[in-house]
């Protein structure tokens, strides 16, 4: 009974983007990759479908409708509806985007694919085994997310959060609070959302929103890898090289934290920029502004995510050289803006004031340690340094892409090491888990500058 | 007989051999002699029991050593390690006695590497190891070996460090090292991001023209492969933790038999006391976990918990029917005579105890 209501809650959530998405998408996405088309619906479908369905929950609860199945399936099937009604893009008509140059996979290409695709059937199993048998065991996932969720789950309704001394001052009236009331409610709504599909709170079924999140990101990732030049080999080699990342798996494993959501939307969105940049499709420029977008909804500092691939999309729009200069005016003016601000004033959740801008070297030693030293990202970082570094020589197609990583870079340096954030790298707290908001990209990007490379060796 | 060019190569591979398995001190239980602590048994292990202050001290019979700050302790014991393990020595000719101690943390096969300890050279006249142990508990000691490890003992150490499995700790959610503790190396990463760079090189050497980037792919997936294969490995292990733990219960039952427990435990039994889904819930306890986990279960009610701040707010915030859930570590004072709290703030409330257990308690603000 139970699976057979999660597998509902599953096509309620997927079914709406997934509809929405096949009309936008053109009909045949690369006739090299016909695999691609599917994988990337399927992909985006589960993370925009999830994180629309947070979206019709808050809608219901402005509407006084209570959670239930009924309610959102009655939502999903008017989504549907619509999508329907929508007039496909041109179907038959071949997309542009750049397609492997493979014609047949060899026999060691396909042991390759064998291999890659058994090792993640069984990372699947494992991780699917243990999320679904442990109890929400996280701390933050305890003190904040689920609490929170837990709430919205028994009153079938989104209730609004204060600060512990506006709670105070109302009484507790018709509030709740916890020690972050301002952080966005996307993952409780996701928690609530299972336990209300299954019927009750269940403590370890709630985190399977997670399992589903990392499916996501991997469809995401082949999907556009594929478009983005990667053969099936080398595609489904570096989605297994990013899905077996120790520290995204240890998100999973111990579910309960939004970086996994957040670092998913924001790979789709990198992703879909970068093939933007080569192919100039709109859909493709569409679904990188939708994800950006959306990271706002999951964690404050997604608003920073979203804003690093502008420099991207500035160079794209008018070019490398007009776009330096843009981008050197526009870092300028960002140094005035924090200048003149007031101190007071909360921009995603921070102020000046309560981040206390000052240079912390203390931050160095975690950071070298956290990305070149620890197994968080197996090798992952030396690869990305070593791309970034190839990318002016050999892979220029990649400049616009290589920008939004540098903003995302600086943006996150920046954070730990001249702001009171330095303490989350001193004690290595925070500092990897803002990092797996970022290495799914950077994953993504290192993927893309190899296949560059290796086109190159194809035309010769 | 004059060297020739033969002999060199054989010599250097004699000498690699050589340094692989360096010399080694090794003495079995049986080559100690008990002074605290008592022998519970002696076969297949020296077995003992602590005394009331949880020592066990033994002395190394006819120890000839030579002490150097290039060796490594090593230590073997038979299930649980006792929680810190200390070498006494003592040169001739003096009376004093020199000490350096290290926590086992749960390790049954615990090393020290002896570099940087203070005067841990030269022939000691008597070397003694002393362990502390909960008293009740029993200490079986396998082995004790002093060594100067050579590269391949290095090699072994550090795959078996990579390869090492725990259950997970609260502290995984921030950081995975690859080791088993935290501030303990070499780490597997860089070693293999290493191989993979010079076997790249090699390949690029060897191939030259016709070296191709999907080759470097190969590459870098089989060392990719490689490293991750500790990864999987351990997740199997845990896989197989956390289902002897936790399948085939329900989603209550999955609480109890958490770390989670007695306060899930707890607070199920005082939300019997909250009559009202509108109640107001203040939680009060010093430790940030407690508290947390107390907020956490006490869902979905409308919880008040005020992490690194006072416990509880001043008494003008409370109205009768409010509920307070004081969970150990607390610096509140509760009269139950007087039935009345005393706030931070020196405050006092008058309450009515609703239930009471080993390590918290729930009151009723009354009238």
């Amino acid at each position: 009974m139970i699976t057979a209501q999660l597998l509902a809650a599953l096509v309620i959530t997927v079914a709406p983007a997934g509809l929405w998405l096949h009309r936008m998408l053109p009909g045949q996405l690369s006739p090299q990759a016909p695999s691609a088309r599917w994988l990337l619906l399927g992909g985006y479908s589960i993370l925009l479908g999830m994180l629309l369905t947070s979206l019709l929950m808050r809608l219901l609860s402005l509407l006084g409708i209570p959670f239930s199945l009924y309610s959102l399936a009655g939502a999903a099937l008017i989504l549907c509806v619509a999508a329907w009604l929508l007039p496909p893009a041109a179907r038959g008509q071949q997309s542009a985007a750049t397609a492997a140059a493979e014609v047949e996979p060899g026999r060691w290409q396909r042991y390759v694919v064998v291999l890659c695709l058994a090792l993640l059937a069984l990372r699947l199993l494992s991780l699917g085994l243990e999320v679904s048998t442990r109890p929400v065991t996280s701390w933050d996932a305890k003190q904040h997310w689920a609490k929170q969720a837990r709430v919205f789950f028994e009153l079938r309704s989104v209730v609004p959060y204060v600060s512990l001394q506006e709670w105070l001052q109302l009484g507790g009236q018709g509030v709740y609070t916890n020690m972050h009331p301002d952080y966005p409610i996307t993952t409780p709504l996701l928690q609530a959302w299972t336990a209300v599909a299954i019927g009750h709170w269940h403590a370890s079924l709630v985190n399977l929103p997670w399992l589903l999140t990392w499916l996501a990101t991997g469809m995401v990732f082949y999907g556009q890898a594929r478009l983005a030049g990667a053969g099936t080999a080398l595609a489904i080699g570096a989605t297994y090289m990013l899905l077996s990342m120790p520290y995204l798996n240890i998100h999973v494993a111990l579910a309960g934290y939004a970086d996994l959501l957040l670092g998913c939307c924001y790979l789709a969105a990198v992703a879909a920029l970068y093939n933007w940049s080569v192919s100039r499709e709109h859909w493709q420029l569409l679904l990188a502004l939708s994800c950006g977008a959306a990271c706002i909804l999951i964690k404050n500092e997604g608003f920073y995510w979203a804003l690093s691939l502008l420099p991207g999309i500035l160079l794209v729009l008018i070019g490398f050289r007009k776009g330096v200069i843009w981008l050197a005016a526009l870092a300028l003016l960002v140094v005035a803006t924090i200048w003149l601000i007031p101190e007071d004033m909360v921009i995603a959740g921070h102020s000046l004031a309560s981040i206390d801008i000052r240079y912390r070297p203390q931050s160095w030693l975690p950071l070298y340690l956290s990305f070149l030293v620890h197994d968080n990202w197996h090798f992952l970082a030396y690869l990305a340094l070593a791309a970034l570094a190839a990318v002016p020589f050999c892979a220029r197609q990649a400049l616009p892409l290589a920008a939004v990583m540098v903003s995302a870079l600086l943006l996150y340096m920046t954070l730990y090491l001249f702001t009171s954030n330095a303490v989350g790298a001193e004690h290595f707290t925070s500092l990897n888990r803002v990092a797996l908001q970022l290495m799914p990209a950077a994953g993504f990007f290192t993927l893309a500058v190899f296949a560059t490379l290796v086109q190159r060796d194809l035309r010769k | 007989m004059p060297l020739r060019s033969v002999h060199i190569p054989a010599l250097f591979l004699l000498l690699c051999i050589q340094s692989a398995f360096a010399g080694a001190d090794t003495w079995p239980h049986t080559r100690f002699h008990v002074e605290r602590g008592t022998v519970l048994a002696t076969a297949g292990g020296l077995s003992l029991a602590p005394n009331e202050q949880g020592q066990i001290l033994l002395e190394l019979e006819d120890a000839r050593l030579t002490l150097s700050d290039q060796q490594r302790a090593s230590f073997s014991f038979d299930g649980a390690p006792p929680d810190r393990i200390y070498l006494i020595w003592r040169y001739s000719g003096s009376d004093q006695l020199y000490q350096h101690g290290f926590p086992t943390l749960g390790n049954p096969q615990p090393q020290l590497e002896l570099t940087g300890v203070s005067n841990w050279s030269g022939r000691p006249d008597a070397l003694k190891i002393g362990f502390l142990a909960a008293p009740g508990t029993q200490v079986t000691l396998l082995e004790m070996r002093l060594a100067v490890p050579g590269w391949h003992q290095r090699l072994q150490d550090a795959v078996r460090n990579w390869s090492a499995f725990r259950p997970w700790r609260p502290t995984d959610i921030n950081l995975h090292t690859g080791t088993r503790e935290l501030h303990q190396g070499p780490h597997p990463m860089p070693a293999f991001a290493l191989c993979c760079l010079v076997l790249t090189v090699l390949y690029g050497l060897i191939r030259r023209r016709r070296a191709n980037w999907r080759g470097a792919a190969v590459i870098i997936l089989a060392c990719w492969l490689s490293l991750d294969a500790f990864w999987q490995w351990r997740l199997w292990q845990q896989v197989d933790v956390t289902r002897a733990r936790f399948a085939g219960l329900d989603s209550e039952a999955k609480v109890l038999a958490s770390k989670d427990a007695a306060i899930a435990g707890f607070v199920r039994n005082a939300r019997r006391h909250i009559d009202s889904p509108d109640a107001r819930v203040f939680v009060a306890s010093q430790s940030d976990g407690s508290g947390m986990r107390a907020a956490y279960y006490l869902s979905p009610l409308n919880t008040y918990w005020h992490r690194n701040g006072p416990e509880l707010p001043p008494a003008s915030a409370f109205q009768p029917g409010d509920h307070i859930l004081i969970v150990a570590p607390s610096a509140l004072a509760y009269n139950a005579a007087a039935g009345s709290l005393r706030l931070p703030g020196g405050d006092t409330l008058p309450v009515i105890e609703r239930q009471a257990g080993n390590s918290a308690l729930l009151l009723e603000v009354s009238e």
